[in-house]
């Protein structure tokens, strides 16, 4: 932390940054010395309008900080959008510390959960993973095609007419009727 | 009367009252027994007229299908349509099943059997009870109509369990999970909109396509058999409580070869076993359609295949075990 930045945090604070100012919010936003810098001038500059208040609380910011980490699964948007959104708050000179340092709680509460698995939201019963994909070679449907067919379509052909028959002699009160055809007319697996 | 037995005196009284409290909770709205309950559901689904879109999910797979369902005095007439991917179909009556593939340009004509052949739960209860138990979880909510949560649990790992949800009011289907020995779904059905209609209109079980310049497929016909004998085919191995239902012998019109079809059933579940003379290249191995597995072999020039609402190692075993009594 050079004497260049430290005076370039001072001039951001003092709303009176120039174009060093942007590599002094850079500075912000990776380096805790240029933060504990930016929020000892803010005492500083409050002390000198006379408008400090009676009771300051130097650990504010960094609890904040933390609950706003706790809680960056609720906060955080949809990892399509975050980086839009941080981009353009990065890029204005926000003058208050605790804005500032909220948004590096989001970052770093980002960074944290990347490693590992993204928490889902709605948990959704996962299916059974499936079993072996057909694996019927070629055979003819019974009556001979009037054209040329794929082998796929003609050993479906045998296997569909076996399901019909299955299924109108199936002795199932549970789930019977129609239902059972959802899987002749099912698309088959392109696994 | 000293501290401790006071207490106890206390929890006790608690105890009462809380199972006084779900008595009067239970007597509100009685849940009714699951059995008769699926009773209900069968005859709902035969004698309703209805209409409505649900989801069928399988392995990683999604669709949405319409099912349009009519009974009157001919019998019943049903048309399910696919929304999602190519466009088929199936249409059901009385007398045959058309299946219609504009993907294969294929239209295949089966032999229906009318419903009221098809037995009722329970059966013989005791048959069924043995191989599953039986019991409402409690209700829920599906397509925005309050429904009933019945558990069909198998005792042994060749059957599959089932999860019901049953409309309360209609008594109709409203989603269903078939679910594999770990209690994970091997497929769902699930309504999002459902309608029970005084009539339904003509024009909605009439098929869209035409099936014009398709391939069709006809079954010439189809003779009961009369035992287990017939053909001189055996199953050897079924799980326990399977037993034969069903023989019957179909032909085909190109080819004129008959077709056995042997149909076993626990009462619940049913696998059935095709076999067939093959002049062709013989189809061999597992297959799955949803919750279907079937698995087919090749043994001394006939095609043999299981075909059933039962785990893969179920039908694999049943049709490793035919063989020919000749």
């Amino acid at each position: 932390m050079t004497d260049k930045w430290l005076e370039s945090v001072s001039a951001l604070v003092d709303d009176e940054a120039d174009a060093a100012g942007v590599g002094a919010i850079e500075a912000l936003l990776r380096d805790e010395a240029a933060r504990r810098a930016w929020a000892r001038y803010h005492v500083i500059s409050d002390c000198l309008r006379g408008t400090l208040p009676r009771h300051i609380d130097p650990g504010l910011a960094r609890r904040i900080s933390d609950a706003l980490r706790r809680e960056a699964t609720i906060l955080a948007p949809a990892q399509g959008h975050r980086s839009r959104i941080l981009k353009p708050l990065a890029g204005l000179a926000v003058a208050a510390s605790v804005a500032a340092v909220a948004i590096l709680g989001i970052r770093s509460g980002e960074e944290a959960r990347d490693g590992q698995s993204q928490p889902a939201i709605a948990v959704q019963t996962p299916l059974a993973p499936p079993a072996r994909t057909i694996t019927f070679a070629s055979g003819h449907p019974g009556a001979q095609p009037a054209r040329a067919q794929t082998t796929q379509g003609r050993s479906s052909a045998r296997l569909n007419r076996y399901l019909v028959n299955y299924n109108e002699y199936r002795n199932n009160a549970a789930v019977q009727g129609m239902i059972p055809y959802v899987r002749i007319v099912a698309p088959e697996n392109n696994e | 009367m000293n501290r401790p037995r006071a207490r106890i005196l206390a929890r006790l009284f608690v105890t009462m009252a809380a199972a006084a409290a779900s008595l009067v909770v239970e007597a509100q709205e009685v849940s009714p027994q699951a059995q008769e309950l699926i009773n209900r559901m069968s005859r709902a689904a035969r004698d309703l007229n209805y209409d409505g879109v649900f989801i069928y999910r399988r392995s990683r797979e999604m669709d949405t299908m319409r099912l349009i369902h009519k009974a009157d005095a001919e019998g019943e007439h049903e048309r399910l349509v696919t929304l999602t991917g190519m466009p088929r179909e199936v249409i059901r009556d009385d007398q045959s099943v058309t299946c219609i593939f504009p993907d294969d340009q294929a239209v295949m004509v089966e032999k229906s059997r009318p419903r009221k052949f098809v037995a009722q739960l329970p059966e013989p209860v005791e048959r069924i009870a043995a191989y599953y138990s039986f019991n409402v979880e409690g209700q829920d909510r599906i397509a925005g109509r309050d429904a009933w949560v019945v558990n069909i649990t198998p005792r042994d790992l060749y059957r599959y369990g089932y999860q019901l949800w049953i409309d309360k009011e209609h008594s109709l289907l409203l989603k269903s999970e078939l679910k594999n020995k770990s209690g994970a779904p091997v497929e769902q059905i699930m309504f999002t909109q459902l309608e029970v209609r005084e009539s339904i209109p003509d024009d909605l079980l009439r098929p869209t396509m035409t099936g014009q310049g398709y391939t069709w497929y006809h079954q010439a016909s189809a003779e009961e058999r009369a035992d287990s004998g017939a053909g001189g085919w055996q199953v050897t191995w079924m799980p326990n409580g399977f037993a034969l239902s069903n023989h019957e012998k179909q032909s085909l019109v190109a080819s004129g070869d008959p077709v056995d079809h042997l149909v076993f059933t626990d009462g619940l579940a049913s696998v059935s076993v095709f076999i067939e003379k093959l002049h062709d290249v013989p189809q061999i191995g597992p297959a799955q359609m949803g919750g279907v597995n079937a698995f087919a072999r090749f043994a001394d020039g006939f095609q043999v295949t299981a075909v059933g609402e039962v785990p893969q190692s179920t039908v694999q075993r049943m049709a490793n075990s035919v063989v020919s009594g000749r």
